[in-house]
């Protein structure tokens, strides 16, 4: 009777211990890293890209661009290009309006299955995020099972597919577009990083937000200010550089470290400061109906390069001197930034609504659904508070 | 006999099994369903209220309970309201379980089939989840305070690791202004609160197990308590992640939520199959506890054997699972649910007391 048992169990445990039901070994499987999203209508020259370009009720033509990993080891699959460096991913374009369709397409022309649990960003091409609303750009990839919500988004000034072209020998792009993130406490260029899971609800909410431009720059890529989505349509409207981005950054505290240079109005000599922290408060007033805006930023960091006809020692009427100079270069760069957004994009995208919907939320409701036009015409002052706590290794300045 | 009831739980044990009854599938949704009725980032607080709410409910029913010491609500019902009405109500309360344990065990299968078991038939996934728990049912109530213990330290740690992880998503604007729009949201959001705290009919059969029924109020205050952290956590953790906006769009929010981040130099990138491993455990329990009710109930009405009863269970409980055709009517079924309990947990037992009490001072 109870070798009976035994044997039942036995051939029980065989069918169970044989493995997962629906399992793929995993060399027959694609890592998909990247996916880069462009028009297909777009012409080769990299020029103004026209708003009313999406108005026709053709769907538009996408060209998805996957890029996949080739796993270290598998030898027989390196590609070796120009210069003996070694490629390990390669890129597989399809053209189709439906994404979904596109990938499915590559099983036309690869025998290993593509999948998505490991894809890390999305590049999207200014001329298709100008003409499509990003929800549906980015539908499929919200959708999917496979694809996860920490996917990062970024679009590109030019083509999307040239991203990823570019890179140093031995990385992948899409590998080196997520990890640029981890230098967030080195340059404020860099914006937060932004996530499918960050996109819907502004998406459905529609509020403005940004997403970093990534451009191809040389042999790499760079990152280049950022895109501006307009909530309101769901599409771009145009792009902070550099500089406007560190505006922003400065606007809503978000930097984690990073480089503030300027020059002594008198005698022109560089001061750099390095910023070891930020915060900024956006306190909002109503008086009468009338909306206006204070920032207030505080900052703590230290001289980082200093450059002065003779050395002196820096004693605290240098320190507070130079601290009003930062502060200035500060205001100004915010102003920069806002004024882009008030009078060229027409867009908010600092976080100013949600500090008046958390303060006034009354007033909130009855401004909100116009309420790009209405931050438009909005008085803001700033109040910036940079604390130069140290010096550095030498108390005397260079030179 | 088996019928006559003679496993005894602890006070602590109780509020174990309460605990892992109350909290199952709904936590995966809540975020959504709440959200979608109230419009508001305030619904944590609906959450606070419904938790008392669902404490009053289950405090009748362990007044309710007391009276009749030693004896489940299938036998003393009769005692009340008389045989057979009792034997209708109580097959009321069965199909109740059955409903429960077929809604968890298809919430199951909708999850693992789309994130964790790909292309794996949902009838297998089904299969080893119940014969696995007609076999721990068959061990009675102990067997299942047993299973629970050895699950919660375990569960417990993994949810609350995965929100404070989620910290890193969390955004405090995505839940302000509180009562921006005033209360009114957050009454709305009460209802589908309470839907999710399944928490009181439990003590309709737990009670009579415990060796001090004194107790059992105690228990259900520290169960409802412990479920509201869950879903207070849980909810607070997704609106601070996605915004209200953002939540409404997501069909499982919590475990989307899960999906939305990595983390770099943890023995784990991502957790989303952790947490879904962990969290079949606890559905496990709710479904052991809920098949358990319904057998015990109808061995106790039908004055049948236990284990006969739990195996007529099973297929009943899997054809309940099969009736919803799509995800919508699976969420459609769990509201139909939540609001059979209102009426049966909600309305029923308070005049079942008040009868209970007069009938005791006139006799």
């Amino acid at each position: 009777m109870k070798k009976w048992r035994m044997w039942i169990v036995l051939s029980v445990l065989c069918s169970i211990l044989s493995g997962c039901w629906s399992s793929t070994p995993i060399e027959d499987l694609d890592m998909q890293i990247g996916v880069a999203l462009d028009s297909a209508e777009e012409s080769g020259e990299t020029g103004v890209a026209n708003p009313e370009y999406g108005n026709h009720t053709k769907p538009a033509k996408i060209i998805s661009t996957y890029q996949f990993t080739i796993p270290q080891g598998s030898g027989g699959a390196l590609m070796k290009s120009a210069g003996n460096s070694i490629k390990n991913y390669y890129n597989m374009s399809e053209t189709s309006d439906s994404i979904f369709e596109a990938i499915r397409q590559l099983s036309l022309r690869t025998r290993r299955t593509p999948i998505g649990h490991h894809l890390k960003v999305i590049v999207i091409s200014e001329e298709l995020a100008r003409s499509n609303n990003l929800t549906k750009l980015i539908d499929f990839f919200t959708r999917d099972n496979d694809i996860r919500p920490s996917v990062m988004l970024f679009v590109t000034k030019g083509k999307a597919k040239d991203v990823f072209e570019n890179t140093l020998p031995g990385q992948a792009p899409s590998f080196v577009l997520e990890g640029i993130f981890n230098n967030r406490d080195r340059n404020m260029g860099i914006w937060e990083p932004v996530t499918l899971a960050k996109v819907v609800g502004p998406l459905e909410g529609k509020r403005s937000f940004l997403l970093q431009n990534v451009i191809p720059y040389e042999k790499e890529i760079k990152l280049a200010g950022a895109g501006v989505i307009k909530g309101s349509t769901g599409k771009l409207v145009g792009f902070l550089d550099e500089s406007e981005l560190e505006g922003m950054v400065w606007l809503t505290g978000k930097g984690i470290g990073g480089v503030l240079k300027t020059y002594d109005p008198n005698n022109h000599n560089l001061i750099t400061y390095e910023v070891k922290s930020m915060h900024s408060k956006i306190k909002a007033n109503v008086n009468n109906g009338q909306i206006s805006f204070n920032v207030k930023v505080k900052s703590t960091g230290r001289y980082a390069e200093v450059f002065a006809k003779e050395s002196k020692k820096l004693h605290d009427g240098i320190v507070k001197k130079d601290k009003a100079v930062l502060q200035k270069h500060v205001v100004e760069m915010m102003q920069t930034t806002v004024k882009k957004m008030q009078k060229e994009l027409h867009t908010e995208a600092a976080g100013f609504g949600t500090s008046l919907r958390n303060q006034h939320p009354a007033v909130w409701r009855s401004v909100k659904d116009n309420w790009d036009e209405t931050f438009s015409e909005i008085p803001i002052t700033y109040e910036v508070n940079l604390n130069i706590e140290e010096y550095g290794a030498s108390d005397t300045s260079a030179e | 006999m088996s019928t006559e009831v003679k496993d005894r739980v602890t006070a602590i044990q109780a509020t174990i099994i309460l605990a892992n009854y109350t909290i199952a599938a709904g936590v995966l949704t809540l975020p959504r369903t709440i959200v979608e009725a109230s419009g508001s980032p305030d619904v944590w607080i609906s959450i606070f209220l419904g938790g008392v709410i669902s404490f009053l409910l289950g405090l009748i029913i362990v007044k309710l309970s007391q009276r009749f010491p030693g004896l489940t609500f299938f036998q003393y019902i009769g005692k009340i309201i008389g045989k057979p009405l009792g034997i209708v109500l109580s097959l009321g309360v069965i199909g109740y379980f059955l409903c429960i344990a077929g809604l968890e065990i298809r919430s199951v299968q909708e999850v693992t089939s789309f994130f964790l078991l790909e292309g794996t038939p949902p009838w297998a996934i089904v299969a080893a989840f119940m014969w696995i728990a007609f076999y721990l049912c068959r061990g009675g109530i102990n067997a299942i305070t047993s299973m629970c213990r050895l699950i919660v330290p375990i569960t417990w740690t993994v949810f609350l690791g995965v929100c404070l992880l989620s910290f890193q998503v969390f955004d405090l604007n995505n839940l302000l202004p509180v009562l921006g729009n005033g209360l009114e949201p957050v009454w709305k959001g009460i209802r589908p609160s309470i839907l999710t705290f399944t928490a009181g009919e439990a003590m309709l059969f737990v009670v009579a197990f415990m060796d001090k029924p004194q107790k059992a109020v105690k228990v259900i205050i520290a169960g409802t308590c412990i479920s509201t952290i869950f879903y207070v956590l849980a909810v607070v953790a997704t609106i601070g992640a996605f915004s209200i906006d953002g939540v409404v769009t997501r069909t499982w929010p919590f475990l989307d939520l899960v999906r939305s981040f990595e983390v770099n130099y943890l023995i784990f990138e991502r957790f989303e199959s952790l947490l879904l491993v962990i969290w079949i455990m606890q559905i496990f329990c709710t479904f052991c506890i809920a098949i358990y009710a319904g057998a015990l109930g109808l061995s106790q009405v039908i004055h049948k054997n236990f284990k006969s009863c739990l195996l007529a269970m099973l297929p009943v409980v899997y054809i309940i699972s099969r009736i919803p055709p799509n995800v919508n009517a699976l969420f459609a079924l769990g509201t139909g649910i939540g609001d059979c309990m209102l009426i049966l947990f909600g309305l029923l037992p308070l005049p079942l007391l008040i009868i209970t009490y007069f009938r005791r001072t006139v006799s």
